[in-house]
């Protein structure tokens, strides 16, 4: 059979990594159109390099909304998105919702993403960039919804504040499985905060929420847990009697991140906090129950460290994620029969890895250093595709994290810098770079 | 004193779900191919995953002198050149490398292994190990039995050992063992060694390692058959004409001609690997995902295998040896020019085999393995070719039917397709064979980990499911041992059989042949 010229051209610059300005109404007819295409181009041109198309679940990826500034507040999503694809096939919907008027007020393209393996053919994945003023904004809904694939599971990730301005979408909401955000990027993670607990237990059963925030302590988390695997070690837990959180000094708002950790080992340990007191450098909190247990969550004291440097574009690797900096260390101690064991952990200043620590009765000081790399928003967005169903822990320390911000006005003030301020300083770095700026 | 907790609440909802107690490794024969090449590597990509507990340690003990740091530096280098992640984390090798030691000693010599229990001592002191040591027999085998005993002697091996003179140190929990393979090279030889093993070890003690296992599409045989709905109702006689499994390797022996030569496919591959593939596929569905559930459906497979002994093994098995070749353009020498190979020796490079599971599920259904080497390409699948509609209703279009086929790619291109009938489009009636393909590359991006890298860490877990049980080595064997019994009454005489470069002796053709069957092609 001839084949199709203008199908092939097509194919080639798509695959290429191209977009194409597309009929709003027509999506999925230029859809088919593409894929057709490429696989009639390959035929004839390039045989052995066939196309295949990869697709596991509906990636939405919404970049802001009106009143939040516009898409400038995460002008690489549809990059991100494509970063993300590498591993976990999706079709993606990028949808931007813009401060300026459109004409025609809704517009659409798509593109295709692809990528070559080892062995095997080119496997490609499919990008449908969606751009609308305030004007179409309502009708997103309605394009969005029939271009999800059947069957699949619907991620829809939320870039930028007010994640939960989401709610004017109830619809889309409906057709979601999980539902990604970033408190790292909210203007006051204590309304955020507050906001979420409000709405986790009115959604759907089966709808989960996912902080990208708390995604980024997973590493800290197991880094605590596994000193617990060991029988000995888990039997000083219930000794615990002080637990010491650092932060970034340069970085208040990363307040949340420590608060989430807080919450996470209050909730493990059902300690629930009872009084919280504003220090200098940062709030002390007491808990209740059977014993108590004293939190401190501070800025490391000293000269604030060049966050900035956390972000650095290493060559051949994607810029890690900025936001990543938050904890610098922590260390749980506890007193047992008149003599004390610790346990701690404190990232590195090479950024590549953490050094463990861990005194008991029966061991000497063991040291250890461990790999804790920052991962990039589409890593962490990746590994957060690759599991299903709500994170009922990560509700409970959140639960615990409001407990904390509703006893300390300290707590509250510095977990709510506006995020323009974060913005500015990070443009004012000479390290930024364009697409290292996600914030 | 301190109160105590059942379970570590900080792993809820952690997506890995423990990582193992301290525990010190010991490699014996730590200056091998095996060690540098796939265990440690294998250990510094679980650091690197922060999947070794605190305290983790390494000893290394082998005949030849050198330091700890000469020992380290040779394992860095060999990680530098054999980790599948690259480049070398030195942060992290530096400190994984302080837990590595180097300990110079004969295998049987008893001082050696005192003096490996006072190094063992310190490093419990010193790097809160907890006594928990985990033994692994990189040697050859002749050694294994030697070393147990001294391990035994010394009560090394003792799970629960505390370290003498210690007050205040933690008691080991366990002691485990890791076997290589070959284990035995007969029935008879398997069963000494297990009963060696079992004179100072316990059976949940010794894991005997098959790498295969340890691959992700290998486990993952077992979650498409018992998680999916689908499949397992038709997975059975009524349904399924026979299996094919095939395991080609495009090298050939590669200068391991003295250890080849003494082995030879069948025991090499078929006794292990393919035994173990076989096993997944037929099992039947366990009571639970326990180990010994899991490994007593595979013993169950093995005791039903048809025996092929005798005349039997004329018309139920195939051998053979490749000749010089040709392989992607290059020009290579036939098996008998290898060095190490004995001219005078009869060793199959290449195996065909039609058995039968004689169970209620599998009765008379064929199952065709072939592996070999210097094949036209390195590839492990698994087919299941299903059988034809009772009734063909499409005229002269379907009398090309092919049969629906289900085929598991283990390595490489790992995945599962699913081939069936379709028509093609247009006025007529014309039948087309299409593939559906799953494949791990595209499905899930992310690299999957070595098999050495999985086993290695379910040990220090205590979780022997994907080891080899000793009644499931002897099992193995016995049937193995009833084809070699066949093969040396009739020796053969047509080596070498098959050119390099391809799919083996025209009898294998053949042995499908003669049932109106092919092998697939590849």
């Amino acid at each position: 059979m001839k084949p199709n010229l203008e199908f092939a051209a097509i194919d080639t610059q798509l695959l290429d990594g191209g977009s194409s300005s597309v009929d709003v109404g027509a999506i999925e007819r230029e859809l088919d159109r593409l894929w057709k295409a490429a696989a009639e181009a390959h035929e004839t041109e390039r045989p052995h390099d066939a196309v295949m198309r990869a697709c596991s679940a509906n990636l939405i990826v919404i970049t802001s909304a009106p009143d939040s500034g516009g898409a400038s507040t995460f002008p690489d999503a549809a990059e991100v998105a494509a970063e993300v694809v590498t591993r976990h096939p999706c079709r993606v919907l990028v949808v931007d919702v813009l401060a300026q008027s459109l004409d025609p007020p809704l517009q659409a393209s798509i593109s295709a993403r692809c990528q070559m393996p080892e062995q095997g053919k080119r496997i490609c994945c499919e990008q449908i960039h969606l751009q609308a003023d305030a004007s179409a904004e309502e009708d997103l809904p309605g394009v969005i919804l029939p271009l999800l694939i059947p069957g699949l599971p619907v991620y829809l990730w939320w870039i930028g504040d007010g994640a939960f301005e989401i709610v004017r979408y109830h619809q889309l909401i409906e057709s979601v499985d999980c539902f990604l955000f970033d408190s790292a990027l909210s203007d006051d993670p204590r309304v955020q905060t507050a906001r979420l607990l409000e709405a986790i237990p009115r959604r759907r059963e089966s709808l989960s929420f996912r902080d990208l925030n708390w995604a980024r302590l997973t590493p800290w988390r197991q880094m605590v847990a596994q000193f617990f695997d060991a029988r000995d070690a888990l039997a000083y837990l219930p000794l615990l009697e002080s637990v010491d959180i650092e932060v970034v000094p340069s970085r208040p708002r990363r307040f949340h991140q420590a608060a989430l950790l807080a919450g996470w080992i209050m909730g493990q340990l059902n300690l629930e906090p009872e009084s919280v007191v504003d220090t200098k450098r940062g709030v002390m909190i007491e808990t209740r129950g059977e014993r108590s247990v004293q939190f401190e969550i501070g800025v490391r004291p000293g000269p604030p460290r060049n966050a900035l440097d956390h972000w650095a574009h290493r060559e051949g690797e994607a810029p890690a994620e900025p936001l990543s900096v938050g904890v610098l260390s922590v260390s749980l101690s506890t007193r047992g029969d008149g003599r004390g064991a610790s346990f701690s952990v404190c990232g590195g200043d090479d950024e590549e890895s953490a050094l463990t620590r861990e005194k008991t009765l029966e061991s000497d000081m063991v040291e250890r250093r461990v790999r804790h790399r920052h991962r990039t928003v589409a890593r962490l967005v990746g590994d957060e595709l690759a599991f299903a169903g709500r994170d009922l822990v990560f509700e409970k320390a959140l639960a615990k994290a409001a407990d904390i911000y509703a006893g300390s006005c300290r707590a509250a003030s510095i977990a709510s810098v506006p995020v323009q301020q974060l913005q500015n300083e990070l443009i004012r770095s000479p390290t930024h770079r364009g697409r290292d700026g996600m914030v | 004193m301190k109160a105590t907790l059942s379970a570590n609440p900080f792993r809820e909802g952690l997506r890995i779900e423990r990582t193992p107690s301290p525990c010190t490794m010991i490699i014996f024969g730590a200056t091998g191919d095996l060690t540098a090449r796939k265990l440690i590597p294998a250990l510094y990509n679980l650091v690197l995953e922060r999947l070794l507990p605190p305290g983790f340690s390494v000893v290394g003990f082998a005949r030849s002198g050198k330091s700890n740091e000469q020992f380290r530096s040779e394992l860095r280098d060999s990680v530098e050149k054999y980790s599948r992640t690259q480049p070398l984390q030195k942060a992290i090798w530096d400190s994984f490398a302080e837990g590595v030691f180097y300990h110079q000693a004969d295998y049987a010599d008893p001082d050696g292994y005192a003096a490996l229990s006072k190094l063992l001592h310190r490093i419990d002191c010193e790097r809160g190990a907890s006594s928990n040591r985990l033994f692994y027999m990189a040697t050859p085998p002749a050694a294994y039995q030697e070393i147990i005993g001294q391990l035994g002697a010394t009560g090394l091996a003792a799970p629960g050992a505390c370290p003498t003179g210690s007050a205040g140190n933690r008691c080991g929990e366990w002691a485990r063992v890791i076997v290589e393979k070959p284990f035995g090279k007969d029935l008879a030889s398997a069963k000494a060694l297990n009963q060696s093993l079992l004179s100072v070890l316990k059976e949940e003690q010794v894991y005997r390692i098959d790498h295969y296992l340890g691959k992700e599409t290998v486990q993952n045989i077992l979650v498409f058959r018992f998680g999916n709905g689908i499949f397992e109702p038709v997975w059975n006689r009524r349904y399924i004409d026979h299996v094919q499994i095939t395991a080609g390797e495009s090298v050939g022996v590669e200068g391991r001609g003295g250890y080849y030569d003494q082995s030879g496919a069948l025991r090499d591959m078929v006794q292990n690997h393919i035994l173990q593939l076989l096993a997944l596929v037929a099992m039947e569905p366990p009571s639970s995902m326990d180990a010994n559930a899991v490994r007593d459906e595979r013993v169950k497979v093995f005791r039903a295998l048809r025996p092929i002994g005798g005349s039997q093994s004329e018309s139920f098995t195939v051998r053979g040896r490749y000749g010089p070749g040709s392989l992607s353009g290059t020009r290579v020498a036939g098996y008998s020019e290898d060095t190490g190979v004995d001219h005078e020796s009869t060793t199959e490079s290449f195996v065909a085999l039609k058995l039968f599971i004689d169970n209620w599920r599998w009765a008379d259904v064929p199952i065709y393995v072939r592996t070999g080497k210097r094949l036209p390409k390195r590839i492990t699948e698994i087919s299941i070719q299903f059988s034809c509609p009772p009734l063909l209703l499409f005229g002269e279009a379907g009398e090309s039917m092919s049969p629906n086929t289900l085929t598991m790619r283990i390595q490489p291109d790992e995945g599962i397709s699913l081939r069936f009938e379709a028509k093609l489009p247009g006025q007529t009636t014309r039948l087309r064979s299409v593939n559906m393909d799953f494949r791990y590359s595209t499905s899930f991006g992310a690299q999957p980990p070595e098999a050495y890298e999985r086993l290695l860490l379910d040990c220090m877990l205590g979780d022997s499911t994907l080891f080899t049980r000793g009644d499931e080595a002897e099992s193995a064997w016995e049937f193995v041992d009833g084809i070699r019994c066949g093969w040396d009454q009739h020796p053969p005489q047509d080596f070498p059989n098959y050119a390099a470069g391809t799919w083996g002796p025209e009898s294998a053709r053949r042995l499908l042949a003669e049932d109106a069957r092919e092998w697939r092609r590849l």
